[in-house]
């Protein structure tokens, strides 16, 4: 099961984000393995600001929530009191941002791992997760040889 | 639909963002892709006249966005809707991912990267 960053999203929309080609391959084969996804609500808000600040387009903005919504295998988990409360303290023992212990603290909740393009994420969150960019998760599941990311595509 | 000419998702794929964002009142015209789009608006909602022009191909739509209009949905949802029902559903999500990103990209300014926009509002 995986918590996937808003950060992945958005490099996977826009294609001249460094980052494009993995997440792009990440994402794809994460819903052509139907594998479990786990996203709080607020990754849709967090994708369509961005997007909406630069293109200045409600429309376009506002249809990339409804695509990701829609993408296979993902589940939108609400973030009720008890999810709150666990960001808390993700938040305060790891100097975290609020939107960052949020991702953190349903990946510890779910026992998921956190796919992520924000370096904070990646080097603050606790032991008791692993937090891995696409590309590392892309090359840890070639290397297990277990299939259900493993994709030929560039 | 049935009277309706039908276009394929991949007609429509750049006309598709251009028809949701053509800005004001009028007639503008834009092309690519051997495509040409046609808005005209009256100060009504009601009276939205959407016709896409698809290579010499004419599909109106007009009375779709209305009926979509009358259900409470706002002109530019209604809009959508009708265009969306008019090219056919598009049942592959991923094929759906990759025809936004094709639309976001190309629109896509110059300046800060989508990722440190996203961080941004993370401060």
């Amino acid at each position: 099961m995986y918590v996937v960053d808003a950060s992945v999203y958005v490099c996977r929309i826009v294609s001249s984000e460094e980052h494009h080609e993995v997440s792009k391959r990440f994402v794809d084969d994460l819903c052509a393995s139907q594998h479990a996804v786990l996203c709080p609500e607020i990754l849709l808000p967090e994708v369509s600001s961005a997007l909406a600040r630069n293109l200045d387009d409600t429309a376009l903005a506002e249809q990339a929530a409804r695509v990701i919504r829609n993408l296979p295998g993902h589940r939108f988990v609400t973030v009720d009191k008890q999810l709150a409360e666990s960001a808390v303290e993700v938040a305060a023992r790891h100097r975290l941002k609020g939107m960052d212990a949020i991702y953190v603290a349903l990946a510890l909740r779910q026992n998921a791992r956190l796919v992520t393009l924000d370096d904070e994420q990646l080097h603050r969150a606790p032991s008791g997760i692993e937090a891995v960019t696409p590309q590392d998760e892309l090359e840890a599941v070639n290397l297990r040889g277990r299939g259900p990311l493993t994709s030929s595509k560039g | 639909m049935s009277s309706l000419a039908r276009v394929s998702a991949d007609e429509v794929t750049t006309l598709d963002y251009r028809l949701l964002s053509l800005p004001g009142r009028g007639s503008e015209q834009e092309q690519g892709r051997n495509v040409h789009c046609w808005r005209q608006d009256d100060s009504s909602p009601l009276m939205h006249s959407t016709t896409l022009c698809l290579v010499g191909r004419l599909v109106s739509i007009t009375p779709h966005v209305s009926t979509y209009w009358h259900m409470g949905l706002s002109t530019a949802q209604a809009r959508y809707r009708a265009l969306a029902e008019t090219v056919g559903e598009r049942t592959d999500p991923l094929a759906e991912l990759d025809r936004l990103s094709r639309l976001v990209s190309a629109a896509w300014k110059p300046g800060k990267s989508a990722l440190s926009l996203l961080l941004e509002g993370r401060r």
